[in-house]
């Protein structure tokens, strides 16, 4: 079998991730944050041992990590606990997820039209880009929201660069680093980063369930809107949340192994080094695409020889569902349509259909574009 | 023997606080505080040995951490 559906959720994870996930399920039995029993403390503390690895690995405070189910839920969280006028507007790019795109659609659409949003364009170099996003300001803009690397093809946005202009400016930044977290260096003061947003269980290494929004400390915690109400462990008689991070965003109970195996997920990442992940990555990303671009009728979307870990491509005009399906029957893992993607599939000019999305984790091998190779001939 | 007790915010910053004290050496208990401390219910603190008690303060002030007050 050969996995090439990293983007979606890496597979399989280091063996040190299953191990502190039996771990976590085993020691620790308690509700963290609801008792003071050697079982809930040992549930919080394992909890926090994670939110602290998230806070060096970021250049953030413990205290911000808020963990979540994924990072939509990390994305819903920011954008809407960081909005918190009834009026203005919001900037995204023209490849955004639908997890960056549908929150900022819902806050438009309940706003009555009071908030309204604009795409920038991705295409180009990075002062292209930054133009876009000047040419697009106005002076009503409160809020930026960015993926730092499409899920989809291998294009990264300057963060660093963006999150100044937005700094600036006074506008709020928020970035999804759902493809970028375990592979790209992140640093949220340089980058003036406000709400910084990734899944744990991608490149990370934690399991599904696992994701957080860490919030920047120039945040006001006590004025970020709640999504989300219930029980926190904290100030009960209080009917509101609490005023302070992570608590007032984690109501309900934290999924203490599943947070637990992404601290063992960042150990690993941080083992391993994210410049050799990342070059290890685009190697094979490069290989892979040279093998199919060598290949009559297949067609590659987006640049190539770009730093990245996922691409997607079409082979004639078979619809992506069926090369996809064939290729699962002889082992390869791939994900076929839109990705939840449809603005970057629309810049990438791809069919009604999609593509087939492949993406490569450092646990993937040369063997498996190989094997990629052979079987996309085969299905030809 | 009594304890001094430090407030806190919330438990997260409670088990932070424990980590960097412990790491200096002073012994840490959570404590859930009793309700005339706790207006808005369920607060928590952290006990050290009165002894420490200056020297625990002024660790969380030189690592950023915040409480509520000492009692000693």
């Amino acid at each position: 079998m050969h996995y090439l559906d990293n983007a979606a959720t890496t597979y399989p994870k280091p063996e040190e991730v299953y191990r502190q996930a039996e771990l976590a399920m085993r020691q620790c039995g308690g509700n963290p944050g609801r008792g003071i029993h050697p079982q809930a403390l040992a549930s919080v503390r394992a909890v926090f041992d994670t939110r602290e690895k998230i806070a060096d690995m970021f250049g953030g405070t413990p205290e911000r990590v808020v963990f979540a189910p994924n990072a939509t839920y990390a994305l819903n969280l920011s954008i809407k606990g960081l909005f918190v006028w009834d009026e203005g507007h919001i900037l995204i790019s023209d490849m955004e997820h639908n997890s960056v795109r549908r929150p900022v659609e819902a806050l438009c659409r309940e706003s009555g039209g009071k908030i309204r949003y604009d795409t920038f364009s991705v295409r180009g170099r990075n002062e292209d880009v930054l133009a876009g996003i000047r040419s697009k300001l106005r002076p009503d803009t409160r809020m930026a929201v960015v993926c730092h690397r499409s899920n989809v093809a291998p294009i990264t946005l300057p963060i660093k660069e963006i999150g100044r202009l937005c700094h600036d400016r006074g506008i709020i930044f928020v970035v999804d680093a759902s493809q970028s977290a375990g592979a790209l260096r992140i640093n949220m003061p340089a980058c003036n980063i406000d709400a910084l947003c990734a899944p744990g269980h991608k490149g990370l290494f934690g399991l599904m369930g696992s994701g957080f929004a860490l919030f920047s400390d120039k945040v006001d915690q006590s004025e970020i809107r709640t999504v989300i109400e219930g029980g926190s462990g904290l100030a009960s008689v209080d009917p509101g949340m609490p005023s302070v991070l992570p608590e007032r965003l984690e109501a309900g109970t934290v999924a203490v192994p599943v947070v637990a195996s992404l601290s063992a997920g960042i150990d690993y990442v941080n083992r391993v080094g994210l410049d050799r992940i990342s070059a290890y990555e685009s190697g094979l990303l490069l290989r892979a695409q040279e093998m199919l671009l060598s290949m009559r009728d297949v067609t590659v979307y987006g640049p190539i020889g770009n730093d990245g870990s996922a691409f997607m491509f079409n082979v004639g005009s078979k619809p992506p569902s069926e090369v996809a399906a064939a290729l699962g029957e002889k082992g390869i893992c791939v994900r076929a349509g839109l990705h939840c993607s449809p603005l970057a599939h629309k810049l990438l000019a791809t069919p009604k259909g999609g593509a087939v999305r492949v993406s490569f984790s450092p646990l993937n091998h040369l063997s498996d574009c190989e094997a990629l190779y052979k079987a996309v001939r085969e299905v030809k | 023997m009594k304890k001094s007790m430090l407030t806190m915010k919330s438990m997260t910053t409670a088990i932070h606080a424990t980590k960097i004290l412990e790491a200096n050496k002073i012994a840490t208990a959570v404590v859930r505080l009793p309700p005339e401390l706790s207006v808005n219910g369920c607060a928590y603190g952290i006990e050290v040995a009165p002894a420490y008690a200056d020297r625990a303060v002024h660790i969380l002030r030189v690592s950023d951490i915040s409480y509520g007050r000492l009692i000693k």
